[in-house]
């Protein structure tokens, strides 16, 4: 807005000065005849309003492209990701929970995208197992014997997501009860099936009450660990 | 120095560790605000994450153990041990070199505890400390976390700064004590107050309650504190009553440390399982026990949870990607729950009852003195017992009639019913009721910093003062005969209830020290004997005085005297504002005097005798068990 400004001020100034220039020339020049035919006050005149319109047109022009070049400009710049960054909630009496704002600890240098994937990935594995389960050929085994071992990893996975991911349902509504998805909704967040036609608001049934990630709290990778890819260790007992 | 931003309350636990922290300079009417501090832990190689709970464990790997690198820190990159969560996982995979439950090696007398001999079966060439540097790590770690989240940059708000409570067992002795305070000076925490953990939990309920808990108790009721965590059990006893119109709370009775507690239960539940799958001949092998331990657990505490679930299956996954191939499948049912954990933990017997003293076998393995006994009731019927006996006005056992819970094992209702149901059969009270608490792992930390606003007189006080009865030993002169060893009298130094700050001189008994020798005192303490006075000698003790550990002092000859001349000395007794006992040697015709430091190598089984020796005494001293998991 500043650069508008500016140049609002600096292109009135200049069109003022340069038009009265004109006009003290024109009278200089020919001011005697033409006082005597009486054009004088209405050249004057004229002058003035062509002063006015030329400015006027001078700054919505300048203004405009102006506000374009700016428009072009926050678009090249890439917006960065949404970071999750753990938010210091006051803590109700009940509740022990740090208050006081913590000072960010000094971070080590940011370590690749994938790499939070595969930590995510460790963790399930080591507190779960998951990742042993999902490598099983399951055609091999009875229901009954899947089932027992799928309560063992369902309950180490379970504890490991609830540590470190706080999910919440998107829409507050119970399933199978009505919602109305009011106009503006986020196509992100709301995925509409059936009968889709026409603008929103739109009257539907809730089918899935979808999972929004509140709140993810990894543990913070020191810098020096290089081996990224390892997701779970081998493991080799030692004999004597 | 400038007055401390902080109060902090640390539980230094046997299991793990908390650090609750408050403003120090509260408003008339602001109402405190008591937080956790989220420790920064290795949970994983090159993975730091911040929890409320600090495992007490410390893992010293070999070169090979884990990656180079992988124990870094926040505050310092180049670590070679690990303490907290990974440390335990990682540390049960590798038992000689873990080091864990180093507090109850810091009040075990039958070992050096200035030594390196943790981890205790660590192999010849393995890595090892003593208990009082283990203590002093997890403070340190405690340090540096704060130091890094508090205090990045302001001097003043560093944790040497602050105001803080250290907690200890009611049930450590002067010594265990004393080594506690050197632990946190080694950890650079050297301003700092001791405090009981019982006291801890029962000022952690005063805060939660604070503005009803005098509708809670009345004057005159007795309230006992019975702290079960995951290795220990602590119990002591408050008294309420009334003095010139003040409702007073008084410490009065605090129990002997005994090794027992939901690791036991966690263990005997796994063993029994292993027994019944080994019956179906399967057999498991040391990997696939742990994991039957940690399954025992979470399904003992769903079977407590929910009383209506009438059995719980337990599962092993097969080690190896072949999970579903390999998994073992059984279960744990109610009745063996209840058969092994409330009948034999917690069976309800005879207020008479005490616990079983195992005979001692010739050879012994040392190690942690384990209570031989685990029916925790009957330790209790012990402990209120043991009340009634040193008190000559009263025979009757000062049964409370309202009980305050703590520690992990007592968040399962059943249990909490069986220690109600066992104290109301022994009182005949059938009002005896619980006093509700919340927190039941945090509120000692809680409790520590409460503590730190009631000293500044935003609360009531509960006294304590000494939780032992002192005693310095003296021979009687008599002739020397061979093979008996000299009856001892017992000097009273320091009577119960002695109050921070206080100090006795004992001007009754002189002692006469010889220049440039060592002169060693025994040091005897007891909790049953409350009545008596400083100065007062004692000949015939019975079962109730028991030897703590051995005092030196070492006079230097000064110009004056030269040779071995001897100097009469009398005995001064300090209890000190940080919660420590002092013991100086006063000479008689000077000025001087020499601190008695405690002995805190190895004591050699002397066998003390009164004029009443009991095998009993000597046998309770000494008693160990071989280490649970081998």
């Amino acid at each position: 807005m500043n650069a508008k400004q500016n140049f609002t001020t600096q292109a009135l100034l200049a069109t003022i000065i340069l038009n009265a220039v004109l006009l003290g020339a024109i009278y200089f020049m020919a001011g005697e005849s033409l006082q005597a035919s009486g054009q004088l006050v209405s050249l004057l005149v004229m002058g003035v309003v062509l002063t006015v319109i030329l400015a006027g047109l001078i700054v919505f022009l300048g203004g405009r492209a102006i506000d374009a070049a700016m428009t072009a400009a926050l678009a090249s710049v890439p917006t960065p990701a949404p970071a999750f960054k753990e938010t210091p909630t006051p803590a109700p009496k009940v509740e022990r929970t740090p208050t006081p704002p913590k000072p960010a600890p000094v971070a080590p240098p940011q370590p690749a995208p994938t790499a939070a994937a595969l930590q995510m990935l460790a963790i399930l594995q080591r507190e779960g197992r998951l990742i042993d389960f999902l490598q099983e050929d399951l055609s091999l085994y009875e229901d009954e014997q899947i089932g027992a071992a799928v309560r063992s990893i369902h309950a180490g996975c379970k504890g490991a997501l609830a540590a470190h991911v706080t999910l919440e349902p998107v829409v507050a509504e119970a399933e199978g009860s009505p919602i109305t998805v009011a106009p503006g909704f986020d196509a992100h967040a709301i995925r509409l099936t059936g009968d889709v036609a026409g603008e929103p608001p739109f009257r539907g049934v809730v089918r899935h009450r979808g999972w929004r990630a509140v709140k993810v709290d990894l543990p913070q990778l020191m810098a020096n660990q290089a081996a990224q890819s390892v997701v779970a260790a081998a493991e080799v007992e030692v004999e004597r | 120095m400038t007055t401390p931003t902080y109060i902090v309350g640390i539980d230094l636990g046997t299991t793990h560790t908390v650090l609750a922290y408050t403003k120090a300079n509260l408003a008339d009417d602001e109402q405190p605000e008591i937080h956790l501090l989220e420790i920064p832990q290795i949970v994983s190689p090159g993975e730091v994450k911040a929890q409320p709970l600090l495992p007490s464990f410390l893992l010293l790997p070999g070169a090979h153990e884990v990656p180079e690198g992988g124990l870094a820190l926040p505050w310092q990159t180049d670590m070679d041990y690990a303490v907290g969560e990974y440390a335990r996982t990682r540390g049960a995979e590798l038992p000689n070199r873990l080091i864990a439950s180093a507090k109850s090696w810091l009040c075990n007398r039958g070992v050096d505890r200035t030594q390196a001999i943790l981890p205790w079966d660590a192999p010849a060439d393995g890595r090892r400390l003593s208990p009082l540097e283990a203590s002093a790590r997890y403070l340190a770690h405690l340090r540096n976390a704060w130091d890094q989240q508090m205090a990045q940059a302001d001097a003043d708000l560093r944790l040497t700064a602050q105001e803080l409570y250290l907690t200890v067992p009611a049930s450590f002795d002067a010594v265990a004590r004393e080594l506690t305070v050197q632990a946190a000076q080694l950890a650079g925490l050297p301003n700092l107050t001791l405090l009981e953990e019982p006291t801890a939990a029962f000022y952690a309920w005063l805060e939660a309650y604070h503005g009803s808990w005098r509708e809670q108790i009345t004057v005159g009721e007795t309230l006992l504190i019975c702290d079960i965590g995951g290795g220990t059990s602590d119990f002591s006893l408050i008294e309420v009553s009334d003095e010139e119109g003040n409702l007073v709370l008084r410490r009065t009775a605090v129990g002997d440390h005994i090794l027992l507690g939901g690791d036991n239960m966690d263990l005997t539940l796994a063993y029994a399982m292993r027994a019944k799958l080994a019956q179906k001949k399967t057999n498991l092998d040391n990997w696939q026990f742990r994991g039957l331990v940690q399954s025992c657990r979470k399904a003992k505490e769903r079977l407590l949870n929910h009383p209506d679930l009438e059995s719980e299956p337990l599962v092993i996954l097969g080690r190896g990607s072949s999970l579903i191939g390999g998994t073992i499948r059984t279960e744990l049912t109610r009745q063996e729950l209840e058969a092994m954990l409330l009948n034999g933990f917690f069976p309800i017997g005879p207020a008479t009852a005490y616990p079983e003293r195992k005979p001692q076998v010739g050879m012994r393995e040392m190690g942690l003195p384990y209570a031989s006994d685990p029916a925790i009731t009957r330790h209790l019927a012990y402990f209120l017992s043991r009340q009634a006996a040193g008190e000559e006005s009263t025979a009757t056992t000062p049964y409370p009639s309202a009980v305050l819970f703590n520690g992990g094992v007592m968040k399962a209702e059943p249990l909490r019913g069986q220690v109600l149901d066992a104290l109301r059969q022994w009182s005949g009270n059938e009002a005896l009721r619980e006093l509700p608490a919340a927190d039941l792992d945090l509120a000692v930390a809680i409790g520590a910093a409460y503590y730190g606003l009631v000293r500044k007189g935003r609360g009531i006080r509960v006294r304590a003062g000494a939780p032992r009865t002192y005693y310095i030993g003296i021979e009687s002169t008599m002739p020397a005969v061979p093979g008996i060893p000299t009856p001892l009298k017992a000097l009273c130094v320091v009577p119960f209830g002695m109050e921070e700050g206080e100090e006795e001189h004992i001007r009754s008994k002189e002692f006469g020290l010889v220049v440039g020798e060592q002169a060693i005192f025994h040091f005897l303490a007891s909790s049953t004997r409350k009545e008596d006075a400083v100065g007062e000698e004692v000949d015939d003790w019975g079962g109730e005085i028991e030897e703590v550990a051995t005092l030196e002092a070492n006079l230097p000859s000064s110009d004056q005297e030269t040779g071995s001349a001897l100097i009469p000395v009398w005995l001064q007794s300090k209890v000190t504002e940080v919660g420590t006992l002092e013991l100086w040697c006063v000479a008689r015709t000077s000025d001087r005097k020499w601190k008695l430091e405690f002995n805190i190598r190895e004591q050699p089984n002397t066998h003390i005798a009164s004029d009443e020796t009991s095998d009993e005494d000597w046998l309770d001293a000494a008693a160990t068990q071989e280490q649970a998991l081998a």
